[in-house]
């Protein structure tokens, strides 16, 4: 009887007085605190409380600094508090079984504010896996981040050959060759085309760059423009001072459309390229999502 | 058997010991912090006490308004609301209940969310513990946010009314304060605020009529000489009979000034209602809270 009072005696106080149990109950029990935090959106007092712990390098081993690093940067990224994610998840040390996760998570941040090159040095400087899910999607996320760069050579390199055993990666990599022949296909329209056929007709050059109502508002503004400095020339000769007002207001209306034709061949192309990357940078995010969060 | 029941007992006895040192201390901790205004780390130790203590509504509802207290001293205002919105009413006493709401109104008034304030205030009013002797703050909040909404009558009737049902005060009390208050809220003292719609028709029927319906006299002006003027300019290429010019650019630049002016003018009446607010209930602001101390005083005063 005794030796079962003492038994059950240590065990209830065995978490006190064991140093390596306590050291685990201590990180579960703050891990839940931040959570706590999370859960009850209390940013400030979570960022707060992460800082003193990260700061803390003497009381708080490198393990366990890693483990609230990891748990706040999730909590900004469902926050959807980027800046403060990818500071939080940044510090996660190299050794961590959570850096993978935490190098994905931040580097797609990064690749969501266009910073490519960033993105793709934080995932390829994650710990590598030789085989399997994490293999299959490291090779992925590098292979878009180079489609992204409109690095079309090191694109084929990562992706021919490649065939991903995990079906969402599988499907999204199709995707991705899709979208590099599109952004290697794609023709540009031609400016000088553009801008050519809106000095003959004000706004055709629009109507060949695909923006029909562009083209719509600038004939009506120059065309009639036109008209009435022609009145106001046949009324009055170079002496009517409205002919110099309107001659100049359809001047400048006709110079700029010709303009605004040619630019906009650029833009229309662009808006194009953007709407592609758009599309690669969402499927970026399917598996990691999927795979971490 | 009989030691094994005991061994359990004195386990969990001492478990309770521990954790219940734990919350305590965390929450002398916080009020020490607090104390020597540290109140970063104050609100993170109430947080903790809370955390500590789970399944205890009495013990969160007085923690989490002192953590109130650290976001007030910090001007984190619209804070206040969702943390309260934490607590679990229904168990809690009217009291209590009337400190929370009135925290959480004034938490949404001083970060200006007016509405959300009234909608926080009104329910401690319905509360059957409430009484008009002793809810001063409540009823001076609920009148200074309604003061905010524009709805000066209704401040002035909900002040009046406490006056008036308050068993503290003799009849002269009352018919002082009664005096004091109707001239605070002088009817002629308040803003005249003007319509959006109004402005906009005044335009059109006249232009520039509709600035200086809104006192804004020389945009009014300068909207009747570039509409004039237009209107000119159009009669003008008649006259000259450059019909084209007249039939497009005339009624063009008539129709962009005459409609643009209309437009302009509404535009302009909120920017000037909410100044002309501002500088009214800033003063009656400031009146109002003298007006409450004075009461306060004679509160005390008329007290056995």
């Amino acid at each position: 009887m005794k030796i079962r009072f003492i038994v059950v005696w240590m065990c209830s106080l065995f978490p006190y007085l064991s140093f390596a149990q306590e050291d685990t109950i201590q990180l579960r029990d703050e891990l839940n605190f931040i959570f706590h935090l999370g859960e009850n959106k209390q940013i400030d007092d979570l960022e707060f409380y992460s800082n003193q712990i990260l700061n803390d390098t003497i009381f708080y081993s490198q393990d366990f600094r890693d483990s609230v690093a990891f748990a706040s940067g999730t909590l900004f990224y469902d926050f959807k508090n980027s800046i403060k994610a990818r500071h939080y998840l940044d510090q996660v040390s190299m050794n961590s079984v959570f850096k993978i996760p935490a190098a994905y998570t931040s580097g797609l941040l990064e690749m969501d504010e266009h910073k490519y090159d960033l993105a793709y040095q934080k995932i390829y400087d994650a710990p590598e896996a030789e085989s399997g899910i994490l293999f299959e999607l490291r090779i992925f996320e590098l292979a878009g981040l180079s489609l992204l760069q409109k690095d079309y050579e090191q694109f084929d390199l990562l992706a021919t050959g490649f065939f991903p055993e995990d079906s969402t990666i599988r499907t999204e990599l199709k995707y991705l060759s899709d979208y590099s022949y599109l952004l290697q296909n794609m023709k540009k329209k031609s400016g000088f085309v553009a801008g050519a056929l809106s000095a003959i007709i004000p706004g055709l050059g629009k109507v060949y760059t695909g923006l029909p109502s562009q083209a719509l508002a600038s004939f009506l503004k120059v065309v009639p423009l036109g008209i009435i400095t022609a009145e106001n020339y046949l009324n009055g000769g170079f002496k009517n001072v409205q002919f110099y007002i309107f001659g100049s207001l359809f001047s400048l209306f006709y110079i700029g459309g010709i303009w605004g034709s040619t630019i906009s061949a650029q833009i229309i192309y662009q808006e194009k390229v953007d709407e592609i990357q758009h599309n690669i940078r969402v499927g970026l995010h399917v598996p990691v999502d999927r795979i971490f969060h | 058997m009989r030691y094994s029941i005991i061994s359990g007992w004195a386990c969990m006895f001492l478990l309770t010991v521990f954790s219940t040192k734990a919350f305590t201390q965390t929450l002398e901790s916080a009020n020490s912090l607090f104390a020597i205004q540290q109140f970063d780390q104050a609100s993170l130790m109430y947080e903790r006490a809370i955390y500590e203590r789970p399944g205890d509504p009495l013990f969160q509802a007085t923690t989490l308004l002192s953590k109130t207290k650290c976001l007030k001293a910090q001007q984190k205002f619209e804070q206040i609301g969702s943390l309260l919105s934490r607590i679990e009413l229904s168990v809690l006493s009217d009291s209590l209940k009337q400190e929370i709401y009135f925290q959480k109104a004034l938490g949404y008034y001083l970060s200006d969310n007016f509405e959300l304030a009234e909608k926080n205030i009104l329910p401690s009013f319905n509360l059957e513990s409430f009484h008009t002797n002793t809810q001063l703050n409540s009823v001076l909040l609920y009148t200074l946010i309604l003061d905010e909404l524009g709805k000066w009558n209704q401040a002035h009737l909900v002040m009046s009314d406490y006056i008036q049902n308050n068993r503290l005060f003799t009849t002269e009390n009352k018919l002082v304060l009664k005096q004091t208050l109707d001239s605070i809220y002088e009817p002629s003292l308040q803003p005249k605020l003007r319509s959006i719609k109004k402005a906009k028709t005044l335009s059109l029927i006249f232009p520039g009529l509709g600035q200086a319906y809104n006192e804004d006299y020389k945009k009014g002006i300068l909207n009747l000489l570039l509409t004039g003027g237009s209107a000119t300019f159009g009669v003008y290429n008649v006259l000259q009979a450059n019909y084209i010019t007249a039939a497009t650019a005339g009624v063009y630049l008539f129709l962009y000034f005459y409609l643009g002016g209309a437009n302009q003018s509404s535009y302009n009446v909120p920017t000037k209602n909410y100044i002309k607010k501002r500088k009214y209930n800033d003063q009656l602001k400031s009146e109002m809270i003298y007006f409450s101390s004075f009461i306060s005083n004679i509160h005390l005063s008329n007290q056995p």
